[in-house]
């Protein structure tokens, strides 16, 4: 595909159509995304959604059924010197257990041809100079990962990838962990971190792209996804129609009917909802106040993984039906932020036609320390 | 517990050069260097001797070496020569130790999960797995100069006596014993490498070797098919020892040796480049979960 490129030295990791079938399971699904250098990218899903598979992809591990994964323009296995433009945390139990974590380090520092005492080196940025002699299988999980960590170091790289890094660390170690992250990002250098949970990594990323199902269905910047993060309020009274023109006059414009006679008030609080009902004379019979966070907005864009049906009811945070608090609304108020894509429909993964679907590689406007291509 | 400062590297700053390894385009010439190869052999062999596998199965390499050129220069009425029991020891016992060293060397990374860190820290599957059979080789020859010592050892206890062409005769086998062991733990690497199980590989190995040639050679004997299994691995490996030994164990009661000890080395040396080869195909391919 990409041929014999020269690597550019960008730190930019750009995923390209990537398939990848296992017998008749499809991991993932022409998948297409772009990490920038100088930033944190959080890599989101659920368990099972394909997030390994494409790590895995990137670092040259599994060949792609369709596709491919190029970082500084070139596929891994044409870096020549992998470890030194690359690291990757992968496997917290990826050790001999019966090695010690220096003779561990140094057989890779002997493979990447780094002087051995960048051993020691990583070691101490790591915390586990006290630890140097001691065998791997007595290390505790966040030990490993630690070690993990260190061994991704060694060779100073450029563009560091780590799977489910914050997987066996206490909070001290999380807390750690993200400051790593940001003060790598901002030498310049590529992160690409991948989770289950968005809440471990919202404080960390600038950029998120999560996948569901082995397909894309959000890229974006973080405060893209948090975008509309504001009130819903769902209301039920005598007269739907008087109310929503009541508001409409208030400048409360997102309105929407419900097929139960309710309405869905965007934009407002609960407590101005109360007030022009009562101007209005408006009876209310029921009224919820609903918050879509970050977490909440990452479920519905997750949900269906498992074709679970979730035990909602009609008020509860179901998938926004199609058209619901979608971008481009009138009357949507955040200004000037581009809201969320609204989930796809199950068999239409990624939904690269949605309106307001955010940006694609490649595409002008891509966030933030954007080189020539 | 002390959590230093996330800290930066020597030597980086923000928007620092495109590391080492940049500019040589598409896998390029550092690929094959000789520093790159250098670099993936001594980590290797660091990997090799980091743990204790090593030494257990050296050592008992060379005891069951010694055992048995003990027995047989001790039992007078086996009237094995010096050189034929030790041809014995060396191909028929001590150098299954040498085909396991090598499975190991190939499966422990799959064991212990570190195939992954290994191939992201190589240049190429390739590169791994050369650098995997330059060890294998080279910790096989000295599995095979420690079995042969030990064999002489034993030949000394057991009081045999060893007379000047008898004595020149068992240096030729012990030598040509280093690169038996050597092929061994290389044909080790390469099956290792085309399983990938360590269990499967060792239990297949072994099977192989001990029960399923040991029965298609005692067919073959009682047939009218000759030494049929000089041509298999196993056989073609104790072949080209026992060849070179110049007498025929129990009075040739097994028939003629079929092979010149020099071409049942050439089989077996095909066998293993058939092994590695095959190895490295599969490696290639395979996806590393």
């Amino acid at each position: 595909m990409n041929g014999r490129g020269n690597n550019d030295g960008s730190g930019r990791i750009v995923v390209r159509n990537l398939t990848k079938r296992f017998g008749p399971v499809e991991a993932v699904r022409d998948l297409s995304f772009t990490v920038e250098p100088g930033q944190v990218t959080g890599f989101l899903g659920p368990n099972g959604a394909g997030k390994t598979t494409t790590l895995r992809a990137a670092l040259g591990l599994i060949t792609p059924s369709e596709g491919e994964v190029t970082i500084n323009g070139i596929r891994y296995d044409q870096l020549g010197s992998p470890a030194t433009v690359v690291g990757a945390l992968l496997d917290s139990n990826g050790f001999h257990r019966s090695r010690k974590a220096r003779a561990h380090l140094r057989i890779y520092t002997a493979a990447i041809g780094v002087p051995d005492r960048r051993a020691d080196e990583v070691l101490a940025l790591v915390g586990l100079s006290d630890a140097a002699n001691r065998k791997i299988g007595g290390f505790s999980l966040g030990m490993r990962q630690r070690l993990a960590l260190a061994t991704a170091l060694l060779g100073d790289p450029r563009v560091l990838i780590l799977d489910e890094p914050g997987s066996g660390l206490d909070p001290e170690g999380v807390a750690w962990l993200r400051g790593f992250m940001r003060s790598f990002a901002s030498t310049g250098r590529t992160v690409l971190v991948s989770s289950h949970q968005l809440a471990e990594i919202a404080q960390t990323v600038d950029q998120v792209v999560i996948i569901s199902q082995g397909a894309r269905v959000f890229e974006g910047r973080l405060e893209q996804l948090r975008g509309d993060n504001h009130e819903r309020v769902h209301v039920r009274c005598a007269d739907p129609a008087k109310l929503a023109t009541a508001l409409a006059e208030h400048g409360v414009t997102d309105i929407q009917h419900t097929p139960d006679d309710g309405l869905v008030i965007t934009g407002a609080p609960s407590t101005t909802v109360g007030d022009v009902a009562l101007a209005a004379g408006v009876a209310i019979y029921a009224m919820t106040q609903e918050r879509t966070d970050l977490e909440q907005r990452f479920l519905a864009l997750t949900a269906g993984q498992y074709q679970a049906r979730a035990p909602f009811g009609p008020d509860g945070y179901l998938p926004p039906p199609p058209g619901f608090g979608a971008p481009g609304q009138p009357g949507f108020p955040g200004p000037g932020l581009p809201g969320l894509p609204a989930a796809p429909a199950p068999g239409m993964p990624g939904a690269p036609g949605m309106p307001g679907a955010p940006v694609f590689p490649g595409q002008p406007g891509a966030p933030n320390q954007e080189g020539p291509r | 517990m002390s959590v230093p400062v996330p800290g930066r590297a020597p030597g980086s700053g923000p928007g620092a050069a495109p590391s080492s390894g940049s500019g040589t385009a598409a896998g390029g010439p550092a690929a094959w260097s000789p520093r790159t190869l250098l670099g993936l052999l001594v980590s290797e062999l660091r990997k090799m001797l980091s743990t204790s596998v090593w030494w257990a199965l050296l050592l008992p390499a060379g005891l069951i070496s010694l055992l048995v050129t003990l027995i047989t220069a001790a039992a007078t009425g086996l009237a094995f020569t010096p050189s034929l029991a030790q041809s014995l020891a060396l191909g028929s016992f001590s150098a299954k130790f040498a085909v396991v060293l090598g499975l190991v060397c190939a499966t422990a990374e799959n064991r212990h999960r570190t195939l992954a860190t290994s191939y992201l820290t190589a240049p190429g599957r390739p590169q791994l797995l050369l650098a995997k059979v330059v060890v294998a080789a080279l910790l096989g020859a000295g599995y095979g100069l420690f079995s042969a010592l030990f064999g002489l050892l034993g030949m000394v206890f057991g009081g045999g006596q060893v007379s000047g062409s008898e004595f020149s005769s068992v240096l030729e086998v012990s030598a040509v014993a280093l690169l038996v062991f050597a092929l061994w733990a290389v044909l080790g690497v390469g099956l290792g490498t085309l399983v990938n199980n360590q269990l499967a590989a060792i239990v297949g190995v072994l099977v192989y070797l001990l029960l399923v040639e040991q029965i298609i050679g005692g067919l073959a004997s009682l047939s009218n098919l000759g030494r049929i299994d000089d041509y298999l691995p196993g056989g073609s490996a104790t072949a080209s020892l026992t060849g070179l030994a110049g007498s025929e164990p129990f009075g040739g009661s097994f028939g003629g040796f079929g092979l010149p000890w020099w071409l049942a080395l050439l089989i077996f040396f095909g066998y293993t480049v058939v092994a590695v080869l095959a190895g490295a195909a599969t490696a290639q391919r395979r996806d590393i979960n």
